[in-house]
């Protein structure tokens, strides 16, 4: 299993994907059910059922409850075990895993962390643009295969538009600005300010605007996995918040050391009601997303090629992604640290992994051989202790 | 080109246990295997706050400005290729860009590294009471400019 930040709230799926009827999500390694109850509430539990590890996605709801599909056991939305078919005992260890869960703006976020207790919803990014009228949003989510930590790099150097969205955004003088690098706490902010430039392409028709305009791009990346792009458009030489403005809201959640989910939310303050505006949008960003996709995928693939002696040649416009890796690894060793504080490591304790089968029959007689052969060396040595002392005297 | 890394910030390199810390340093991560150039650390004793600069003297020089009550601010402008780094030794400074939207306000343990290619000016002026600081330029004897590694 790969190092995944686990002290974080992610997002695990857009609001109207979670219903009565349960769905799988796989995050940091470990598979969720998520499902809703009569009150609307949407819940998070370990998607295996606690008797013998089947999904629980793959049960039904019966009320607030769910019904494992295999053998019946049922579940509360807390995760503890309410029914067991065939006997009225509810073994004690009868209970999943409750994820805590807050949904918002549209999003469904789940805190992976091993204690409830911190998980504070005012931890999570502002992400009320989705969900203001005086805002409008297009959404996309896509898997893609690559690890996180790429799609990261991707959203912190906006460089790359002028070369892998060529045909799309078509920015070919980003590359030309310099950017301000801060970082505070978690928190990596990548500034670039474009003076004087031509509006991008893909929002001028949509803005119904042409000359030069200051532009902007402001990635704020809240290391592990939320990065807020501010970005737009002013009248040269005013302030931001006169601008058409326009806020990317960038949730990567991992799925496993090699693929994540790419949640996506661009949403902005100009053309709001303009509904020909927004399907256009749709389709542009969709493929400028997928040009992103097939880049990550591709890059994965180097990643996994490259020698472990090869590392990245970074630049100083990769200020900003060199310090988000430096505080992703700070906050993997800190929850290294936590864990082995509270589960300090026992060398040499025995594995929790019992053999079956052939591999336990296999087991079995190898320690009837052990414990005859250990019978054997202890009358030996009894006995020779016996001669030893005999001879002695 | 400006880099600003608050003292707290998770990235920031560890106090060492004598009380010293890389403020900043060319390469910032050392173990990709890029050539090193120069490194700025700050040094907290019961004495008081001071910093220092290591270059790789065959390939950057460098010079010293200090800021305190008796010369509290200045106008840098940083030549093309050159890196400038100010370090707040005790109380805060204020860094403003003169003809730009921007400024910030550093204390102890931040750090703020300007480089690029293109020439830039920044004002440092210091602000509060008892208020010191240190202003590192370093210039490469080699090459046209010394781009900052990250
Ligand atoms: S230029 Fe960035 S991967 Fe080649
Ligand atoms: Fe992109």
């Amino acid at each position: 299993m790969a190092d995944h930040i686990l002290n974080s709230w992610y997002v695990a799926a857009w609001s109207d994907e979670v219903t009565n009827k349960p769905i799988r999500r796989m995050i940091c390694e470990q598979s969720i059910v998520l499902y809703r109850i009569s009150d609307d509430q949407a819940k998070a539990l370990a998607d295996r059922c606690a008797h013998r590890a089947f999904p629980l996605s793959k049960g039904r709801m019966l009320g607030d409850s769910i019904e494992c599909g295999y053998h019946g056991f049922t579940y509360g939305p807390d995760g503890r075990c309410t029914k067991v078919p065939g006997q009225t005992t509810l073994p004690e260890r009868a209970v999943v895993r409750s994820y805590p869960l807050h949904e918002k703006d549209g999003w469904i976020w789940v805190w992976m962390g091993g204690d409830p207790a911190d998980a504070d919803p005012s931890d999570i990014p502002d992400t009320h643009w989705m969900n203001d009228p005086n805002w409008a949003s297009v959404e996309h989510s896509l898997q893609v295969d690559c690890r996180a930590e790429l799609v990261h790099d991707n959203l912190l150097d906006l460089t790359h538009e002028s070369f892998l969205h060529k045909t799309t955004v078509g920015d070919d003088y980003i590359y030309e600005y310099g950017i301000t690098v801060e970082v505070d706490d978690n928190v990596v902010l990548v500034d670039r300010l474009m003076p004087s430039v031509p509006a991008p392409p893909l929002y001028a028709d949509t803005m119904g605007i042409d000359g030069n305009w200051d532009r902007f791009h402001a990635t704020e990346f809240f290391v592990p996995n939320n990065l807020t792009l501010h970005s737009g458009i002013t009248a040269e030489g005013a302030p931001r918040e006169e601008g058409y403005l326009i806020k990317v809201l960038n949730a990567i959640t991992p799925i496993d050391a090699h693929t994540c989910w790419y949640y996506y939310s661009f949403a902005r303050n100009f053309a709001v009601d303009n509904v020909e505006a927004t399907e256009q949008l749709r389709e542009g960003l969709g493929l400028v997303l997928e040009e992103d996709k097939d880049a990550l995928e591709a890059q994965e693939l180097g990643m996994q090629t490259r020698p472990g002696r090869e590392f990245d040649v970074l630049i100083a416009q990769d200020g900003g992604v060199a310090k988000a890796r430096r505080i992703h690894q700070a906050l993997l060793k800190k929850e290294a640290k936590e864990r082995e504080a509270k589960e300090p490591r026992r060398p040499g304790a025995p594995a929790n992994t019992k053999p079956i089968g052939a591999a336990a029959r296999r087991q079995a007689q190898k320690a009837a051989a052990a414990s005859a052969g250990r019978s054997a060396a202890e009358s030996t040595t009894s006995a020779e202790a016996t001669s030893t002392a005999a001879g002695g005297r | 080109m400006w880099m600003l890394e608050r003292a707290n910030s998770l990235s920031a390199a560890p106090t060492m246990p004598d009380g010293s810390r890389v403020l900043a340093a060319n390469p910032d991560s050392a173990e990709r295997g890029d050539p090193w150039r120069w490194s700025i650390t700050l040094h907290t004793s019961p004495d008081g706050v001071s910093t220092s600069v290591k270059t790789d003297e065959s390939f950057v020089v460098h010079t010293v400005e200090l800021l305190d009550e008796t010369h509290c601010s200045t106008v840098l402008t940083r030549c093309t290729g050159d890196v400038i780094v100010v370090a707040v030794k005790t109380g805060k400074a204020l860094i403003t860009v003169p003809d730009g939207p921007w400024q910030r306000r550093i204390h102890p343990g931040d750090s703020f590294v300007l480089e690029g290619e293109v020439n830039e000016t920044i004002r440092v002026e210091l602000t509060g009471t008892q208020s010191t600081a240190t202003v590192y330029c370093l210039t490469p004897t080699r090459t046209a400019a010394l781009r900052w590694v990250p």
